[in-house]
């Protein structure tokens, strides 16, 4: 076995025609391509953006309403600027180092199981929280034991909610993000191995 | 220059170096279609904040790599090593030259070992894999002639 032999034939190894001329149609389309989904992700923080408008709205009807809005806005939008730098970061880092990509590549996925086990709870109570001050609100003067079992069925809806679309979630994560980051963790000990 | 005659200079001087450094990088051989543009996609859209501190071969190489990685983790059946030579065991080529059988022998290493092994092969010092790989000369070295023991080892044993 001859390595300087294997290698000489190796680079004699040329990109089979059939894919070049595939690839060369495709080249000169990157740009729009890449346009589509520029406007792909542009609707998608509208629409998330709207979204979380509408379900705010009602908020806004009370005079404590302004409080659940806000709170509300202001945790999507530092959720979505954590998101597009973290996004940025992978990009940028696609030029770096193989052991600095895999660092990056390995702080986002652990900021996705960050989502699912820590910041999804936290939204769940303080979206229990502001709705609770609502309830209180709207029925100001009501018998008490209406109010509270106003709030108790409120907080029962959210948690039902909350344990259908987190389980959902954990599972989704285990199968994919996991086992991603045990190899990733795997990769990088390989590439600091000395 | 544009950045589509940029792009396209680059593409025409590097593309058969990159199609074989994804060719030792991709886990299914199959897809290798797909890592192949996804590559290309990534250096269109980094070539415009490509500075020239290091160069653009290293930059490219640095893309390859990385880019594999992605790509493979992507994958949702990632193929388990054992899996692998199951499956090398039954494929049987009508006229296997030593070149086939070697990309067998590198398909059973680690990510960080084929990416070694991919620009050795390609005739890159020791150095410059180093500066690409984000490794220490020595520790390139070192692990070369440890891969090269393996493939060895691999090439013997005939699987």
């Amino acid at each position: 076995m001859d390595f300087n032999e294997l290698s000489a034939q190796w680079q004699q190894k040329k990109l089979p025609s059939t894919l070049d001329q595939v690839m060369f149609e495709k080249i000169t389309h990157f740009e729009e391509q890449l346009k589509k989904e520029n406007t792909k992700l542009s609707y998608w923080l509208a629409g998330t953006i709207y979204l979380t408008g509408m379900i705010a709205l009602p908020f806004i009807k009370s005079e404590t309403g302004v409080f659940p809005l806000m709170g509300i806005w202001f945790l999507v939008g530092i959720q979505t600027m954590l998101f597009w730098f973290r996004q940025t970061n992978i990009h940028k880092s696609m030029a770096g180092n193989p052991a600095r990509f895999v660092e990056v590549k390995l702080s986002k996925l652990k900021y996705n199981l960050l989502v699912t086990n820590l910041f999804m709870p936290i939204y769940m109570i303080l979206l229990g929280i502001f709705s609770s001050f609502y309830i209180n609100h709207i029925l100001e003067g009501v018998d008490r034991y209406i109010v509270i079992s106003g709030i108790g069925f409120t907080w029962l809806f959210y948690a039902m909610i909350f344990y259908i679309t987190w389980r959902k979630q954990w599972k989704k994560d285990s199968e994919t993000i996991t086992p991603q980051i045990i190899e990733l963790e795997k990769i990088q000990a390989d590439f600091r191995q000395k | 220059m544009s950045k589509q005659q940029l792009f396209n200079e680059v593409y025409e001087k590097h593309k058969d170096r990159i199609y074989r450094l994804c060719f030792i990088m991709v886990y299914d051989r199959s897809q290798i279609e797909d890592l192949y543009q996804e590559v290309l996609i990534n250096i269109w859209k980094g070539i415009d904040n490509f500075q020239e501190k290091s160069k653009i071969e290293t930059w490219i190489y640095r893309i390859v790599m990385n880019a594999s990685i992605n790509f493979n983790l992507k994958q949702k059946k990632h193929r388990e090593t054992t899996e692998y030579v199951n499956e090398l065991k039954e494929t049987t080529y009508p006229e296997k030259n030593e070149i086939d059988v070697l990309m067998e022998k590198i398909s059973l290493l680690k990510s960080a070992d084929r990416a070694i092994v991919g620009l050795y092969l390609e005739g890159y010092p020791y150095k410059e894999i180093a500066e690409i790989l984000g490794m220490t000369t020595s520790n390139v070295g070192v692990k070369i002639n440890r891969i090269k023991a393996e493939l060895k080892l691999l090439w013997n044993n005939k699987i």
